[in-house]
């Protein structure tokens, strides 16, 4: 094999090597469509339009799924996608040469179109090349809706917490650090699009844990300078000579290497974990409802 | 008026290079290193040293190295993999998706541009790149995304012939810099991945006929056929993806090989895999086969060994030696002699969970214990190799030769996986390996031991090749986006430019009116650089 390899940054995982992409905007690189260039993002502003119609969809697509045999289906798919989609995408679809396919763009029905006409097509000047599988609609089909599950459903998204009471909780715990819609701190991820890109059991680990999964561009770091100066932080990006570091008093620091005794890097995030005593189970249960409805474009 | 005089007689002289008409003869490429002001093959030179006599830009000045010009071309940028050629003043590259420039080096103004459509649907594993064109007379050459070997006029990119050399559907397709031998242009077909049956093919630089193709998979009857299980040989990969190098004395071609399909699966095709994963000397006339070394035998990780052979007039052991010198993506350093293929020396670059080391053979002792299966094994050096196709250097002021490598480890699966036409034969998957380091380094190895001299780490991986220069600096460029000069003796940072875009490439440097150049495409740029 030559190499891969997606030039833009929309693998989580490898935004770490890739420091010149921006990253004050790092969440937006989960989202694979950006290769799709225009088209995708037209299509994406369809599917926010046509937010309610959609669920009525997803109803539908699901009944009719279920009625040729889904687990058949899925099954059949999974096969297809391991033999030909692993190898870029991961077995798990988290990512590896190509992007990770975990996005909740692919649950609607939309989604779904969209997903066999970029399998079925391929992806112009990346490396996404085209699919036909068997010549059917069916294979091209099945590794769709296989893909779909790796993301988790609406229903799975859908909340039973108080929406409202989750927002005042947010407000009086979260925002010192984290933005959502421009207000808030700047620490953190701005968690604007989180109900997006994350599902519950994700939002829970991230508030009970946050130690467990933490974003590379937010690393904790405390960078030692030469003349003496401890600035402590989160690393925003780092290259061989720069590294950047937003410090806890939200002042962004650019700092060449050069000028840099030390780099102490931390595995713990800067985010205290909110064990059942900070935050009962209700008041997290309202508080992932509420970010649950984070869903800017 | 003296002054004037002599600029007067430069441009003349300069002009009647531009106009000549004899144009690039076979004999000015087998003497390149007599003109350094010209970048005459992919790597320079017919030995792969990627290192330039030119010496304006040194050491002591390398500080006042600045931007001239830079040259963008329009549409998506994904991997701008090619290293210019410069012919008396012009400077002809290829971008992606067929595409091929004549611009003026000394302004970086476009003179023509070559487009070539592509087909609706094309099966490449690793996009529609091009990492160079060749020269030769009055001719352009190059290897085309959908298969094809093309002959464009320089002085306007007219299509003088057009050689099919592969059928792209079943994902024969070209993305390395043709080298052209003599009378002939030699090419290496790549896909791999999709299951094809490897060559390397030579085509009539005047005509565009095909003069002979070498497959490097031996068909029934020849030797090395007894290499695979079965019919396994007849979708068995072995690629030939990356310019070979070419020593006139011994009238040999030298030429990596890519890694036999399935990637991950080899349950189907026991054996060595003949000649998959090796260097193959062939005789440009006739395509003969003189010799071959395999470097990893029946291989399951994907360690094409494409990787640029650089051709070395060393003492070996107090005699004078012909050596062929290797940095091989399954992480070992290699030494050969090129008149017979024979094994001199190998060494270790990083850790190599594959293999505990090289007999005495050459042959690896494989690590049977990490032997990539359904489950997954972690596997160092990873997918990527311990390095790949970014180019080495040979530097003959240290006498060093200069590494790009790549630290990171990956999940190897293997699955069963049968032949497809057009379709992906990994036969298996692959991720990257979580928690294990994963850095960059350029490395300085003295080709006689492998020895490490130096080693400058990059934060990332890097895809960027290096160019050493007669002026003591070693070029390197990361994928982060920096071109890097480096002491050339002890890997000390002595410059640095960010060109703000993903680079995928080797830099290359070229003169006109007595100015040295450095150029580094990156995203969708080329940018030159001189002292000011």
């Amino acid at each position: 094999m030559e190499l891969r390899d997606w030039t833009d940054s929309s693998m989580l995982n490898r935004i770490e090597n890739r420091p010149w992409a921006d990253g004050f905007t790092g969440h937006r690189y989960l989202d694979p469509l950006d290769q799709a260039g225009s088209d995708a993002r037209s299509l994406r502003r369809l599917l926010l339009m046509m937010g309610p119609l959609i669920l009525l969809f997803c109803g539908i697509g699901t009944l009719l799924a279920q009625s040729s045999g889904p687990e058949a289906v899925l099954e059949e798919g999974r096969k297809l996608f391991e033999l030909n989609c692993s190898s870029c995408h991961g077995r798990d679809g988290k990512g590896s040469r190509g992007p990770t396919l975990e996005s909740a763009k692919w649950a609607g029905p939309i989604g779904l179109e969209s997903l066999q006409r970029i399998i079925k097509d391929g992806i112009r000047g990346t490396e996404m090349p085209s699919f036909s599988f068997d010549g059917s609609e069916g294979q091209l089909r099945a590794v769709s809706m296989y893909v779909r599950t790796l993301v988790g459903s609406f229903d799975k998204m859908a909340s039973i917490g108080d929406r409202e009471k989750g927002e005042s909780t947010f407000k009086r715990a979260c925002t010192k650090c984290h933005m959502a819609n421009g207000k808030g701190g700047r620490l953190g991820p701005d968690l604007s699009s989180i109900g997006k890109v994350r599902d519950q059991p994700g939002l829970v680990q991230a508030i009970r844990a946050p130690d467990k999964q933490i974003s590379p561009y937010f690393t904790t770091v405390t960078v030692v300078t030469t003349d003496g100066k401890r600035i402590k932080g989160v690393r925003r990006s780092e290259d061989t000579f720069f590294i950047h570091v937003m410090g806890v008093d939200e002042t962004p620091y650019l700092l060449n290497k050069k000028d840099v005794k030390e780099i102490l890097r931390d595995d713990h995030s800067l985010m205290p974990g909110y064990n059942e005593q900070a935050l009962n189970s209700k008041e997290l249960q309202n508080l992932v409802a509420y970010l649950m409805t984070l869903r800017r474009d | 008026m003296l002054r004037c005089l002599s600029t007067s007689f430069i441009l003349l002289l300069t002009l009647a290079e531009l106009v000549s008409s004899d144009g690039l003869s076979p004999e000015r490429l087998r003497e390149a290193r007599r003109e350094p002001q010209n970048w005459l093959t992919y790597s320079g030179q017919y030995s792969g040293w990627r290192h330039t006599e030119l010496k304006q830009i040194r050491t002591d000045n390398v500080r006042r190295l600045a931007a001239q010009w830079i040259f963008q071309f329009k549409g998506i940028a994904h991997k701008f993999e090619a290293t210019p050629l410069v012919v008396d003043g012009i400077m002809y590259f290829p971008a992606l998706d067929n595409r091929v420039f004549a611009i003026d080096a000394r302004t970086g103004r476009q003179f023509w541009e070559y487009r070539r459509s592509l087909p609706e649907k094309m099966p490449v594993c690793c996009g529609t790149v091009s990492r160079g064109v060749a020269a030769l007379g009055d001719r352009i050459f190059l290897a085309t995304v959908d298969g094809h070997v093309v002959a464009l006029d320089s002085k306007t990119g007219n299509l003088l012939w057009d050689a099919e050399a592969g059928d792209v559907k079943d994902g024969h397709s070209f993305t390395l810099a043709p080298l052209v031998v003599n009378d002939k242009v030699v090419v290496g077909v790549s896909g791999g991945e999709f299951g094809l049956r490897g060559y390397i093919d030579a085509y009539q630089a005047d005509t565009g006929k095909r003069a002979w193709r070498f497959y490097t998979i031996p068909g029934p009857g020849e030797a090395g056929h007894e290499t695979w299980e079965g019919d396994s040989w007849k979708h068995g990969g072995a690629p030939a993806w990356l310019t070979g190098t070419y020593d006139p004395d011994s009238n040999l071609i030298y030429w990596g090989t890519g890694n036999p399909a399935p990637d991950f699966y080899g349950d189907e095709r026991e054996g060595d895999n003949l000649y998959s994963n090796s260097v193959v000397a062939l005789e440009p006339d006739n395509g003969k086969l003189k010799w071959h070394f395999q470097f990893t035998p029946h291989d399951v990780n994907d360690y094409d060994a494409t990787q640029i052979p650089v051709l070395l007039d060393l003492d070996w052991k107090g005699k004078p030696r012909k050596l062929l010198a290797t940095a091989n993506r399954n992480g070992f350093f290699y030494l050969l002699d090129r008149t017979n293929g024979e094994f001199l020396l190998a060494k270790q670059l990083l850790n190599t969970t594959w293999a505990n080391g090289i007999d005495r053979n050459g042959r690896p002792i494989i690590n049977t214990d990490n032997i990539p299966d359904e489950k997954g094994k972690v596997v160092c050096p990873g997918l990527y190799g311990a390095t790949n196709w970014m180019s080495p250097s040979y530097s003959p002021v240290t006498r060093l030769f200069y590494v790009v490598l790549r630290q990171e480890c990956f999940i190897h699966v293997s699955k069963p996986q049968h032949y497809e036409p057009g379709k992906s034969l990994w036969g298996g998957s692959n991720q990257e390996a979580p928690g294990m380091p994963r850095y960059g380094a350029v490395r300085a190895l003295d080709p006689l031991t492998g020895e490490s001299k130096w080693e400058f780490k990059l934060h990332s991986t890097s895809w960027g090749g290096t160019l050493s220069t007669a002026g003591g600096l070693l070029f390197v460029a990361s994928e982060e986006g920096y071109l890097i000069a480096l002491d050339a003796l002890t890997g000390e940072e002595l410059w640095h430019f960010r060109t703000g875009g993903g680079i995928y490439a080797s830099p290359m440097s070229f003169a006109v009116d007595g100015r040295q150049y450095i150029v580094i495409p990156c995203q969708n740029a080329l940018i030159a650089f001189a002292i000011t």
